[in-house]
C-alpha cells in the first residue's frame, strides 16, 4: 500500500508539472482575466464616470441657483473627462497585467533559451 | 430532552460496490462512481469519495505532499533569486551603473549566461508556486444556494430505487457533496475510517466519526463551551464504541464497510449546512449530524448534561465566530469605498453643519467599525425595507425597552455601507438626531427653530435618512428657565409629511399608544413591530456579543452560563426586554467574576445565577446542603412560631419547597392560599412567619388591608390612576420587590370587582398596572385571609362536626355569600384554621413572655417564667371568640404594666432576676 501511494505520488507530481504550462493558458488565464476584470470594477467604483455622467445637470453641493447650475454643469464635464480618462488608463493597466500574465511562460522560455545559448 | 427523531434520507446505496465507488481494484460500473445517491429538490446528491484505504491513505498523503511542494518552490525561488543577485553583485561595477540606465543595461548584458539561468529559474519557481497555490485553494464545489421557494420535507423528495433511473439525470442536476465538504471535515472523515480500520472493527460507524470529530480544535472548543472536555466525552465513548465491536467479528486484513448509518450523517451533514444557507460543509455540520443519527451518542451526550439546544446552539455560537470575521472582512472592504465627509459620490447633496452638532452620522460609525454587528434581526430589517421600498418615508420600530430597536437601525446602517440596501437608501448617510442636544439649553420655542433648521437642512442635502431613537421624547417637552411646554412632534409631522427625505423613528408600544396612534405622527408613519426574541434567538445575540465582554473582562463563558443568563432574564427580569435583559446579566456576571475569581477566569452557570439572585433577592442558585437541610425542617422552624395549624403549615411547606427545587409552574405564583378562620388563630401570624423564613424577613411582605378597597374606584389605588406611571399601591410594591409574599388581609370586604383583578394574577400570575406594563406576580405567593363564615364554623365546631365536613360545607354554602367559583377555584389550598384550644393558648402565652424575657435580657434582667403564670394567662387571655388576641391584652396589662413600674422606680437592676408566677405577679429572686 505505501508504495501504491508513493508510485502515484511521483507520477502525479511529474503529471502536474507537464500540465502545468496548460493550464496557465486555461484556468490559469481565467483566472487572471476574472483578476482583472475585478480590478477594473474597482477602478470603476472609484472613478464613477458614469454616475457623474448622470447627474451632469444636477448642480454640486445643491447649489440650486443657475449660477451654481453653470458652474457645476462645467465642473462636472472636467470631472466627467478626467475620470473617464483616468478610467481609460486603469483599463491599460488591467490589460498590462493580463498580456504579462499571456506573455510570462514565452518570455521565460525565450529568456532561458538565450542563456542556455550564450553558456 | 433528546434529540428529535431524525428521519431518515432515502438514500441509495451501491449494492455492488457497497457505497466505495470501487469494485476490485477498478471504479463500480454499476454506480459509476457515485456510491451513493439521494434526489433532493429535483437534484441529484451523490459522494463520489471512495471510502477505502488506498484512497484515503492517498488523500493524506496528497496533503502533506501538497505541503512540502509548496514549501520546496518558495525555497527554491528565494535561492535561484538569491544565487542570481548575489552573482550579479559580484559581477557589475556599481560605479558605472549609477551613471545611467544605459550603463546599467549594458552592466546587465554582460552578466553571464549562467547567472540568467537561474534567474528564469526563479521565475518558473514562483510560478509553478502561484499555480500550486491558486489550483489548491480554489473550490471544489459548493453547497447548493438556498432556495426559498423549493421547501420539502425529506418523505417528499424523490425516491431512488436503483441506478438505472441515475443515467438519465443530466450532468447539470448531479452534484458531488464531498466536493462541498472542508478539507478538515473530509480529513475527519479519513481519520474516522483509518481508527475504524486500525482497531479492527468490521463497520464503520456514525460512532467513529464523532470520536474522530473530537480531535478537531473546532470541535474541542465548542466541548470546552459546554464545559465538558473532549478527553472526558472520548473516555464515555470508548465503552460505547466497544460494545459495537464485540457483536461482529472482522477477519484479519479485510477492510471496514462503511454502514447506512455513517452515510446517512455525511449526507445529513450537507442537508443541515444548505438549511443553514451556508456554502460548505464543515466539522461543525458532521458533528451535528453525527450526533442526530445515533441514538447511543445521544443517550452519551445526555448522561453528560448536553441536550439537543445545548449541542445545537454551542455550534452555532462557533458558526457565529466564523460569520462575524468573514462579515468584518467584506465589511471593512466596501467602507474603504466610501466618502468619509458625508458627500454622496456624485456630490449633489449639501454639506449639514448645523444638522452635525445635533447629531451621530451612524453610517460614518458604522465605517469605521464602531458599531456592533446586528444579529437574528434579518426579518425586521427586510420588513423596514419593504416598506420603504414601498415608498413609504416614514417607518417607526415599535418594541419594548431591550427588544433591539436599535440594533436594527444599526444593522440598517451596516447594510447601507455594504450597499445591501434598496435603491432609495443607497449612496446615503444615516443621521441619528440626540433629542438631548436638541433641547439642551433653550426654550420650546427655541427647541422648535432649531428643528425647523435642522428638517430644512436635511431635505436640502437630499443624502440624509434621519434617524430618530425614542421619537416619544419629542412630544410634550418642556425645557428652559422661561418654562412653557410645547409639542415638537406636530412641528415634525408637518414636515415629516412633506416626504422629502426618510425618517427612521423608534418608540415602545406604551408610547406608540399614547403620544404617536391617534396624533398627526399616526398618519405618516408605518409601523414595523419589533418582537421580543425567544430564549434561542437571544442567545445567539449573546454569543455574538460574548467576544467583547469575554475580551473587556478577561474572563471566559461557558455555554451554559449564557443559557442560564438568557432563561434567568426571561423569568426574573421584566423590565427590560430579551436580550437587553441577558446582555446586562452577562456583563455583570463577567464583572462579578473577574472581582471575584480574577483574569482568565471561567464563567459558570452558577456565577450567572448568583448575580441574578443578588439582583431580585430571588433565590436561583442551586440548592446548598445546608439551605437543603433548612428546607427539610421547614416545618419544625414555624412552628416555633406558628402554634399548631399544622394542616396550613404542612401545606406551605410544601409549597415553598416546590418553589425552590423548582418544580412548578412557572407562569402562576409560586402558591396562592386562602386562610380562613376566626380572629386570632395566627393567620397573619404564619404569612409574617413565611416572610421571615423564606423571604428573608418580614419586610418582605407586600400587606393589603383589604378593608380598605370598599369601593370600585379603589382598583385605581391598586394598578394606578389612568395616565400616572408607578402610582399603583400593589403593582409598585411587586414591581419593586418581585419575590415577596402577597398578603390580602380580611378579602372579604373587598369590593367584588376587584377580586375579579386578582383573578389574572392567580391564574396567569402577571397583571397590567394602568401604565400598560405588565407587572411579573410569578414569584409571589400569594395568602388571602377572611373570617367569613367563621360564626358557621365555631357553631358547627361546637355541634362536634370535623373539619374536613366543615370546610365541604363551608365551600358550598357560607362562603359563596362572599366569593365567587372561579375566585374560589384558583387557590391552591383552602385551610381552615382551627380555633385555639387552652393548650394552644397555654403556648402562645409562653411565646409572647419569650420576647419579654429576651428585652429584659437586654437591660440585664434575668427572667424565670413558672408554669402558673401560663396558665394564669390562658385563664385570662382565652376567648373562644377572639383567639389569641385577648392574651396579647392580657399580658400587657397584668405583666408588661407590672415591669414597666418596676423599671421607673428602680426596683430591677442589671443583674437582678426575677420570676413572673401564679397570678402574674413578678418578684425578685435574686
Amino acid at each position: 500500500m505505501f508504495f501504491l501511494v508513493l508510485q502515484r505520488l511521483f507520477f502525479g507530481a511529474v503529471i502536474d508539472i507537464l500540465y502545468f504550462p496548460i493550464w496557465w493558458y486555461i484556468g490559469g488565464t481565467k483566472h487572471a482575466a476574472i483578476w482583472c476584470l475585478q480590478l477594473l470594477k474597482k477602478g470603476n467604483d472609484t472613478l464613477a464616470p458614469a454616475l457623474w455622467l448622470q447627474n451632469i445637470f444636477v448642480p454640486m453641493y445643491g447649489q440650486y441657483d443657475w449660477q451654481g447650475r453653470i458652474i457645476s454643469f462645467l465642473v462636472r464635464s472636467a470631472q466627467v473627462f478626467v475620470r473617464s480618462l483616468a478610467l481609460v488608463l486603469w483599463l491599460a493597466v488591467c490589460w498590462l497585467l493580463l498580456l504579462i500574465w499571456l506573455a510570462m511562460p514565452l518570455v521565460t522560455a525565450y529568456g532561458l533559451l538565450k542563456s542556455v545559448i550564450k553558456l | 430532552m433528546l434529540f428529535e427523531k431524525k428521519q431518515p434520507l432515502n438514500l441509495l446505496i451501491c449494492p455492488s460496490c457497497k457505497g466505495t465507488g470501487i469494485v476490485g481494484m477498478s471504479g463500480c460500473s454499476e454506480c459509476r462512481g457515485k456510491s451513493v445517491g439521494y434526489r433532493p429538490r429535483q437534484k441529484l446528491l451523490h459522494w463520489s469519495f471512495p471510502l477505502t484505504r488506498y484512497n484515503l491513505a492517498l488523500l493524506k498523503a496528497k496533503r502533506i505532499f501538497n505541503k512540502i511542494r509548496r514549501i520546496t518552490f518558495v525555497v527554491l525561488w528565494l535561492n535561484a533569486w538569491g544565487w542570481f543577485g548575489f552573482l550579479i553583485y559580484k559581477k557589475v561595477i556599481w560605479a558605472d551603473v549609477i551613471k545611467g540606465p544605459e550603463y546599467m543595461w549594458n552592466a546587465l548584458n554582460n552578466v553571464e549566461g549562467s547567472s540568467w539561468i537561474l534567474f528564469w529559474l526563479g521565475v518558473i519557481f514562483i510560478s509553478y508556486w502561484t499555480y500550486r497555490v491558486i489550483t489548491e485553494r480554489k473550490i471544489k464545489g459548493e453547497v447548493e444556494k438556498y432556495s426559498y421557494d423549493v421547501q420539502m420535507t425529506a418523505a417528499e423528495n424523490q425516491i431512488l430505487t436503483d441506478w438505472k433511473q441515475i443515467e438519465k439525470i443530466s450532468g447539470r442536476q448531479s452534484l458531488n457533496i464531498s466536493s462541498s465538504f472542508t478539507d478538515e471535515a473530509l480529513a475527519a472523515v479519513g481519520e474516522a475510517y483509518e481508527m475504524a480500520d486500525r482497531n479492527g472493527y468490521k463497520i464503520l460507524e456514525v460512532e467513529h466519526l464523532f470520536f474522530a470529530l473530537l480531535s478537531f480544535n473546532r470541535i474541542g472548543n465548542i466541548f470546552v463551551r459546554l464545559g465538558i472536555p473532549a478527553s472526558v466525552i472520548k473516555k464515555y465513548l470508548l465503552p460505547i464504541l466497544e460494545n459495537k465491536k464485540g457483536k461482529v467479528e472482522k477477519r484479519i486484513g479485510e477492510a471496514p464497510l462503511v454502514s447506512p448509518d455513517f452515510f446517512q450523517a455525511l449526507f445529513g451533514a450537507y442537508e443541515e449546512s444548505y438549511s443553514a444557507h451556508q456554502e460548505y460543509v464543515s466539522v461543525t455540520e458532521l458533528l451535528v449530524a453525527a450526533a442526530k443519527q445515533s441514538e447511543m451518542l445521544q443517550e452519551m451526550l445526555y448522561d453528560v448534561g448536553i441536550e439537543k439546544n445545548k449541542l445545537v446552539n454551542a455550534v452555532e455560537w462557533a458558526r457565529i465566530g466564523e460569520r462575524l470575521y468573514r462579515r468584518y472582512v467584506t465589511h471593512s472592504r466596501s467602507a474603504s469605498h466610501r466618502s468619509k465627509s458625508g458627500m454622496d459620490k456624485a456630490m449633489t447633496a449639501l454639506a449639514t453643519p448645523y444638522l452635525n452638532n445635533f447629531s451621530d452620522d451612524m453610517t460614518l460609525l458604522a465605517q469605521y467599525g464602531r458599531l456592533e454587528f446586528c444579529v437574528a434581526r434579518d426579518k425586521v430589517i427586510e420588513e423596514v425595507f419593504r416598506a420603504v421600498e414601498g415608498g413609504g418615508e416614514n417607518v417607526v420600530l415599535v418594541g419594548e425597552h431591550g427588544a433591539g430597536k436599535r440594533s436594527v437601525v444599526e444593522g440598517i446602517a451596516e447594510k447601507m455601507i455594504n450597499e445591501d440596501v434598496p435603491s432609495r437608501l443607497r449612496d446615503k448617510r444615516l443621521v441619528r438626531l440626540s433629542v438631548s442636544s436638541l433641547l439642551s439649553g433653550t426654550t420650546p420655542a427655541g427647541a422648535i427653530e432649531r428643528l425647523l433648521h435642522i428638517l430644512n437642512e436635511i431635505s436640502n442635502a437630499r443624502n440624509v435618512v434621519l434617524f430618530i431613537h425614542n421619537i416619544h421624547e419629542m412630544s410634550g417637552v418642556s425645557a428652559g428657565e422661561e418654562g412653557g411646554s410645547l409639542d415638537l412632534s406636530d412641528t415634525l409631522a408637518e414636515r415629516l409629511k412633506t416626504g422629502r427625505f426618510i425618517t427612521i423613528a423608534t418608540t415602545t408600544p406604551e408610547f406608540y399608544a399614547k403620544n404617536i396612534s391617534g396624533t398627526s405622527l399616526s398618519n405618516i408613519f408605518t409601523k414595523v413591530d419589533v418582537k421580543e426574541l425567544t430564549e434561542d434567538e437571544a442567545i445567539q445575540v449573546v454569543e455574538s456579543k460574548i467576544g467583547l465582554v469575554e475580551y473587556k473582562n478577561k474572563v471566559f463563558f461557558a455555554y451554559n452560563a449564557i443559557e442560564k443568563a438568557v432563561q434567568l432574564a426571561s423569568r426574573y427580569l421584566h423590565e427590560v426586554c430579551l436580550p437587553g435583559s441577558a446582555l446586562e446579566v452577562i456583563n455583570e456576571s463577567a464583572a462579578h467574576v473577574r472581582n471575584k475569581k480574577g483574569n482568565e477566569s471561567l464563567v459558570t452557570a452558577e456565577d450567572v445565577a448568583k448575580v441574578v439572585s443578588d439582583k431580585t433577592g430571588i433565590p436561583v442558585t442551586s440548592v446548598t446542603a445546608d439551605e437543603s437541610g433548612k428546607l427539610m425542617k421547614l416545618e419544625q422552624e414555624m412552628h416555633k412560631r406558628v402554634i399548631g395549624q399544622e394542616e396550613a403549615v404542612g401545606l406551605i411547606a410544601n409549597a415553598l419547597r416546590r418553589a425552590r427545587a423548582q418544580i412548578r409552574s412557572t407562569n402562576r405564583p409560586i402558591a396562592n392560599f386562602l386562610f380562613l378562620g376566626p380572629t386570632g388563630v395566627g393567620k397573619t401570624e404564619l404569612a409574617k412567619t413565611i416572610s421571615t423564613v423564606y423571604f428573608g424577613g418580614e419586610d418582605m411582605m407586600v400587606r393589603l388591608d383589604m378593608s380598605e378597597y370598599q369601593d370600585k374606584t379603589s382598583v385605581y389605588r391598586l394598578i394606578g390612576a389612568p395616565g400616572e406611571k408607578g402610582s399603583g399601591i400593589l403593582t409598585e410594591a411587586v414591581r419593586r420587590q418581585p419575590f415577596s409574599l402577597l398578603l390580602l388581609d380580611e378579602i372579604e370586604k373587598a369590593d367584588p370587582n376587584i377580586l375579579n383583578l386578582f383573578l389574572q394574577v392567580m391564574d396567569d400570575g402577571r397583571l397590567t398596572d394602568s401604565s400598560g406594563q405588565v407587572i411579573d406576580f410569578t414569584n409571589v405567593i400569594l395568602i388571602a385571609t377572611s373570617n367569613a363564615g367563621t360564626t358557621y364554623v365555631q357553631e358547627q365546631m361546637r355541634a362536634g362536626l370535623s373539619s374536613e365536613a366543615i370546610k365541604e360545607r363551608l365551600l358550598h354554602g357560607e362562603l359563596k355569600q362572599n366569593f365567587r367559583p372561579e375566585f374560589l377555584n384558583r387557590f391552591d389550598g383552602i385551610v381552615l384554621f382551627k380555633p385555639l384550644a387552652y393548650d394552644d393558648v397555654k403556648k402562645i402565652a409562653a411565646l409572647m413572655l419569650q420576647r419579654i424575657t429576651k428585652e429584659l435580657e437586654e437591660k440585664g434582667i434575668e427572667t424565670v417564667i413558672e408554669d402558673e403564670a401560663l396558665d394564669f394567662l390562658a385563664g385570662v387571655g382565652f376567648d373562644p371568640e377572639f383567639g389569641a388576641r385577648p392574651l396579647r391584652r392580657a399580658i400587657q396589662e397584668r405583666i408588661e404594666n407590672q415591669l414597666a413600674e418596676m423599671l421607673l422606680s428602680n426596683k430591677l437592676k442589671r443583674r437582678d432576676k426575677i420570676a413572673i408566677g401564679r397570678g402574674g405577679y413578678i418578684r425578685v429572686i435574686n
